[in-house]
């Protein structure tokens, strides 16, 4: 697990497209945001949507390559002799998991800045933020193992992940909008439904990519 | 048996249609007589619920069978007609939603929680097709989409019951679902519910059972297909001596 934690980050770090991709988008999505909401304040509903839209389409871009490039470039067939399916998916999944809170970490105060909403409850947004991120990172490692053979890979990513994805937003948003200052006293329900449905994730993950990965 | 299952089905169908004609116009809404589509509506969209959980279990039993041979395709089978059926309902609760939701809230898409969790099913169960066309290797495809729909089936409890009950969502729904699990509804009512929903589920079983038939058969004609084009080694050039070439 650490061996392939290491090689994805020592790959990164020699191409650094995960990073600069997915931080790229993230940003390009909160500046589309901010110049549609430009003089406007949005709000706390759609200040949350907003940010997990651009954190949902962020992850999309960058981690589902984690697997479909194992296959592009023919090293899965090596990463199968020499790994065991759990070890694989956690240390991509951990992988995955650092990527979008480093991703998360850099474009939340961004965004913050550019629509001009700041949390009202700093406890509550950073642990929406932080669970959701976990709970993306889960899906979308399974997502992208499964989609890494098939053919147009690249757009079927997209397709079955944002379905799977959308009730994570789905509770990130319930959450995130009472800490940017809605009425309300259950966010912490919402982040306890995030932490129930990452846990799910992160609990089937390893089963179900262990029976597809050496197909 | 089969011929007389058939005719009690198409029997019931019809009563079950005539129930649902003489039903006195429910209270409490703005249109009375509308409000009955209950009948087709609320079946629908439980009934869905079971046929994506037995989907979910074929393709477990899939993803586990052939530990020392092939893998079971019968399971896969059932598992993609289990989802075919529940897709086809799931779709069917979300447009007699809409047309209840026309008549009786003004508009046929409110973004009521229950509105967008019924949908957010739909896109997973649709995105589930997408991924089993992907693969142009039956057992790759079987496998992978196995494996997505075991993992979308674990959205199903927060989408459906756990997502529209946070008390921070106000859904319209909370009258309804506590006429109908609250046991809130009228014994003429409640009796037209529930055989309105064993007819459905009989009717979603029979279109089961027909469409993994239907499957079996079309695997076993590429099957046969497939050892035949195999064994036919006669049509295959073999190499001859030509004479005085030695």
């Amino acid at each position: 697990m650490r061996a392939v934690f290491r090689k994805e980050a020592v790959s990164e770090l020699r191409g650094r497209h995960g990073v600069v991709t997915s931080l790229l988008f993230a940003f390009m999505t909160v500046t589309a945001l901010g110049v549609a909401a430009a003089r406007t304040s949005p709000t706390p509903s759609l200040a949350a949507g907003m940010l997990w839209a651009a954190l949902l389409f962020a992850a999309i871009t960058g981690l589902v390559r984690t697997f479909v490039t194992e296959e592009d470039q023919g090293t899965g067939d090596l990463l199968r002799l020499w790994a065991k399916p759990g070890a694989v998916f956690w240390g991509k999944f951990l992988y995955n998991g650092a990527l979008i809170v480093l991703v998360a970490a850099i474009v939340a105060p961004l965004f913050a800045l550019f629509v001009g909403v700041s949390p009202h409850d700093w406890a509550l947004a950073v642990a929406a933020i932080f669970v959701g991120c976990v709970a993306l990172a889960a899906a979308i490692s399974l997502c992208g193992a499964l989609v890494a053979r098939a053919e147009g890979h690249g757009a079927l990513a997209g397709v079955i992940s944002i379905p799977v994805l959308l009730p994570v937003v789905f509770l990130g948003v319930g959450a995130l909008r009472i800490a940017f200052g809605e009425p309300g006293t259950s966010g912490w329900v919402s982040v306890a439904g995030l932490v129930g449905l990452g846990a799910a994730f992160v609990a089937a993950g390893p089963y179900l990519f262990a029976a597809v990965w050496k197909q | 048996m089969k011929l007389a299952y058939r005719i009690l089905l198409a029997l019931a169908s019809i009563g079950i249609t005539l129930m649902y004609a003489m039903a006195p116009p429910a209270q409490g809404f703005r249109e009375p007589g509308s409000a009955r589509i209950l009948f087709f509506h609320a079946p629908e969209a439980m009934l869905c619920i079971f046929f994506f959980g037995w989907a979910a279990i074929m393709a477990g039993r899939y993803l586990l069978s052939g530990k020392k041979g092939p893998k079971s395709v019968a399971f896969d089978i059932r598992s993609m007609a289990a989802n075919e059926v529940g897709f086809l309902l799931c779709f069917l609760a979300t447009v007699t939603g809409m047309v209840f939701a026309y008549e009786q809230w003004g508009a046929a898409w409110d973004w009521d929680p229950r509105q967008v969790t019924i949908l957010i099913q739909l896109l997973i169960y649709a995105a589930y097709f997408a991924l089993r066309s992907g693969f142009t290797s039956r057992e790759r495809s079987a496998a992978n989409a196995g494996a997505y729909c075991i993992f979308a089936f674990l959205t199903v409890p927060f989408l459906l019951w756990i997502v529209p009950r946070l008390s921070q969502i106000a859904t319209k729904h909370a009258g309804a679902n506590g006429a109908v699990v609250g046991g809130g509804l009228d014994p003429t009512y409640r009796t037209i519910f529930y055989s309105c929903a064993v007819v459905i589920g009989l009717v979603g079983l029979f279109c089961y059972k027909l469409r993994v038939r239907e499957a079996t058969e079309a695997q076993e004609a590429i099957d046969n297909e497939i050892s035949n084009s195999s064994s036919s080694d006669s049509r295959v050039v073999q190499p001859v001596r030509l004479r005085g070439s030695d």
